[in-house]
């Protein structure tokens, strides 16, 4: 829902936020579960999810917006051009706890952010799947600790979540935005930059009233 | 990273490259649920629309291997490499483009981030404004002027509803047709009463019209015309009426009785050039053409630009402006972080999102099957580059047409520079909720060299902020561009003039200090890399390994993107039609299935 502009008290900011890591470790399902508070057994791929937006309101008021850019699989194919991630605001970069693999291709791509991203990115590790090891401990291949230690080293959030309970979803999305720049303005903090925000292009009234009350 | 194998061999579309076209149609193919496979040899997205970092262009440039590409560092950026996102595709995209139009039918619009163009600027020397043609009375341009003056009598028993300006007073719109009769009448603005005008704030807030030494904010508001200082009594009805033709033509015929007379003269001189229109029968200086002309962003000069490109170009700036809501004083958008070479990401990533399958640096050669094969009967085979031992096949190929098409050259030239000229980003009504992120600046024709250019043809300069994403905090980007081969090397003398004139820090003679990174490169040269490269030879291959029948209903061809300032607006209307080729109708072009979640549109 959008928020009531006309008070200057009331900050509003919208992020890019993409995600990473290796097919089928659940980047989807987190978002879904985070946007839509959905998750699909049988979901194959990442067909259909994506063009995600989600707000958060972090207090009375300020408002944050997520722009999810999910990789639609993209990954699989090398096809995820730097031009992906280079201007995102902050990334998810998800491994699958059950598959020690996946934290390998998580570290890589935490790598590659911190080369070729935005310098201020907001980087958060989430080790999804935590159900399945809830549920059996044995088919834990992370280490909570392992993991957490990387992180803190790395200088990322960390989480383990999971997508099919809904576990630390919630936290991990805030955490991150509590995180980003709310009030550094330029080139690579607000996604509008320096002049404020965009144009809405959905018009109508929304649009009109808005503009009025400038 | 690891090697991939593809989910099938035979695929319903395989579509070669990733540039705006080609991406808009792998994303509206995947979505009715075809199997598309879309390649680029390039390892970016968009093709020749594409965003490339600092170093990235510098590579692209060279890969060129033109003599009139080149790439320049002048000083060290301070910045990091992955700071800069220049773009080969600084589109502006009007209002009221069916790009925007089609983009709310599909609900994609919240995947860009949208920023307004500025005032359009145009440099005209004190003495260029008050230079006077000769107008002309008697023969038939006298006539003409009769003709006109009926029009416009005519006319103004028609009351159209106004697009331009009616939303500057959010209480009563400003009756533009009766504004624009009365400067018509000749009638200063001053002289107006205040209810003519809307609210006195209102009008407070857009009276002056901006300048910078010789560079002059356009008039093109009813309000910019009345209270400009280079307009004369006679030049601002002349104005006045220019501008309600152009209203009035665009309007519909009516279905009966009177027909619409300002339609019939432009129809009677479609290809008149548009200075000897004007001259003909709304007389004003050769610095107001200019200034009208600029809008237009026409690579032809005033004195050769036929009236019908003209009027159309300026009836979309014109029925733009004052739209958008939170900045009334902007007709145009672009988008950040590269303009047109974010369509090609997002809708390659559409495409992805839908089904589809993106490869990058992957090149596609048609080759007959291994005999082994199965008859693929009227398919088109191929080999991937990235696959070569495993041959698939495509029911459509599509592609770009091959290079020979390019017909016209165009120049061009990217700028990094050290300042943000911070004047030119200023809001321009106390209304505007957001600032430009971009303008344009036009360097009119200047044969006579009075500003020191001596230029033919019009130069344009789009100068984006780093609210565009595209360059650090106090520097921004120059994209400028000529027709004219030889006047190549203006380009950068233009930017000179326009920080000297500009920055309060630069001196006269001092303005190439600020340039920290110059490239240039022709249209021309863009065939030499990427997918254009391939084209002829897939072409020659396809030739040979395909009958012409299969060809002529297998090989869907594509026009390159026009390389316009502005976005070009057939992209749409050409891929409906080949998507109805394809899927035999136009219903549901690019829509999102039903089963999508989240398309864009849940945060209302």
């Amino acid at each position: 829902m959008s928020h009531p502009r006309s008070s200057t008290s009331q900050r509003f900011a919208q992020f890019k936020l993409v995600l990473l890591g290796e097919s089928a470790v659940g980047k989807s399902s987190l978002v879904l579960r985070f946007v839509k508070d959905q998750f699909d057994d049988y979901r194959e791929s990442t067909i259909g999810a994506a063009f995600l937006t989600q707000t958060i309101a972090l207090d009375e008021s300020t408002t944050v917006k997520f722009e999810i850019w999910d990789t639609a699989g993209q990954e699989r194919y090398k096809s995820l051009a730097p031009m992906y991630y280079r201007n995102a605001n902050c990334a998810v970069v998800v491994y699958d706890i059950t598959q020690a693999a996946s934290l390998d291709k998580a570290k890589a791509w935490v790598k590659e952010l911190q080369r070729q991203a935005n310098e201020n990115i907001v980087i958060a590790l989430a080790g999804n799947k935590l159900d399945l090891a809830t549920a059996q401990p044995s088919k834990r291949a992370v280490e909570t600790a392992e993991a957490e230690a990387y992180a803190r080293e790395a200088g990322l959030l960390f989480f383990e979540t999971s997508a099919k309970t809904a576990e630390n979803v919630q936290q991990l999305f805030t955490a991150i935005a509590r995180k980003l720049p709310l009030d550094q303005q330029g080139p690579r903090g607000l996604r509008q930059g320096a002049g404020g925000r965009g144009v809405d292009l959905k018009g109508g009234a929304a649009a009109q009233q808005q503009g009025c009350n400038c | 990273m690891d090697e991939f194998t593809l989910p099938s061999t035979e695929w319903d579309a395989v579509i070669v490259g990733t540039g705006v076209k080609l991406s808009l149609l792998a994303c509206a193919l995947s979505r009715a649920k075809l199997s598309v496979l879309q390649l680029d040899p390039s390892p970016h997205y968009g093709s020749n629309e594409t965003a490339l970092s600092l170093s990235e262009l510098e590579e692209h440039i060279a890969s060129l291997s033109s003599p009139t590409a080149q790439f320049k560092l002048h000083s060290t950026p301070v910045h990091r490499d992955r700071d800069y996102t220049f773009t080969l595709a600084p589109h502006l995209i009007y209002w009221n483009s069916p790009l925007l139009e089609f983009l709310r039918d599909v609900k994609m619009t919240t995947s860009f981030t949208w920023l307004p163009l500025g005032s359009w600027w145009v440099w005209l020397s004190d003495e260029a404004v008050k230079e006077r043609g000769t107008a002309k009375s008697g023969g038939l341009e006298g006539a003409m002027a009769n003709l006109a003056a009926g029009a416009v009598k005519a006319g103004g028993t028609v009351r159209k509803k106004a697009a331009w300006n009616k939303n500057r007073s959010k209480n009563s719109a400003p009756p533009v047709t009766g504004a624009l009769e009365a400067l018509a009448a000749g009638k200063p603005a001053d002289e107006q009463p205040a209810s003519t005008w809307g609210e006195p704030s209102t009008s407070t807030s857009a009276a002056t019209l901006r300048r910078h030494g010789d560079l002059r904010e356009v008039p093109c508001t009813v309000e910019d015309i009345a209270w400009s200082q280079d307009l004369e009594g006679q030049d601002r009805a002349n104005l006045g009426r220019f501008l309600r033709f152009i209203q009035q033509s665009a309007s519909p015929e009516p279905t009966s009785g009177e027909s619409n007379s300002s339609a019939s003269l432009l129809a009677q001189n479609a290809d008149t050039p548009l200075t000897t229109f004007i001259n003909a029968n709304f007389p004003l200086p050769p610095a107001t053409i200019a200034s009208i002309h600029s809008l237009t962003l026409l690579p032809t000069p005033p004195s050769s630009t036929p009236l019908h490109l003209a009027v159309s170009r300026l009836k979309t700036h014109l029925f733009s402006l004052g739209s958008i809501a939170e900045i009334r004083s902007a007709a145009a958008l672009t988008l950040s972080y590269g303009g047109s070479a974010e369509l090609c990401q997002v809708w390659s990533r559409g495409a992805a999102v839908a089904g589809g399958i993106n490869i990058l640096s992957c090149d596609v050669t048609p080759e007959p099957l291994p005999a082994s094969s199965s008859d693929a009967d009227d398919r088109i085979p191929l080999k991937l580059s990235t696959h070569p031992s495993t041959p698939i096949t495509a029911k459509h190929l599509i592609m770009e047409l091959e290079p020979s098409s390019w017909s016209e050259e165009s120049y061009h030239a990217i700028y990094l520079l050290s300042t943000q000229l911070p004047p030119l980003f200023q809001k321009k009504l106390s209304t505007d909720a957001v600032s430009p992120a971009a303008v344009v600046v036009t360097m009119p024709p200047d044969q006579d060299a009075k500003t020191g250019l001596g230029n033919s043809t019009p130069i344009y300069l789009q100068i984006r902020s780093s609210a565009t994403g595209e360059c650090a905090r106090g520097e921004c980007v120059i994209y400028a561009v000529t027709a004219e081969e030889k006047e190549r090397a203006l380009l950068k003398r233009a930017v000179e003039m326009v920080v000297e004139a500009v920055d309060p820090t630069t001196q006269t003679g001092k303005g190439s200090e600020k340039i920290v990174m110059s490239c240039e490169y022709a249209s021309g040269d863009l065939k030499r890399v990427g997918v254009m490269k391939g084209a002829e030879r897939r072409q020659g291959e396809l030739e040979k390994v395909v009958s012409e029948e299969v060809r002529e209903k297998r090989v869907v061809k594509v026009r390159p993107l026009k390389r316009d300032i502005v976005f070009d607006e057939g992209t749409v209307e050409e891929c409906r039609a080949v998507y109805e080729r394809i899927v035999g109708t136009r219903e549901g072009f690019c829509e999102p299935p039903p089963e999508f979640v989240g398309h864009g549109e849940e945060d209302e």
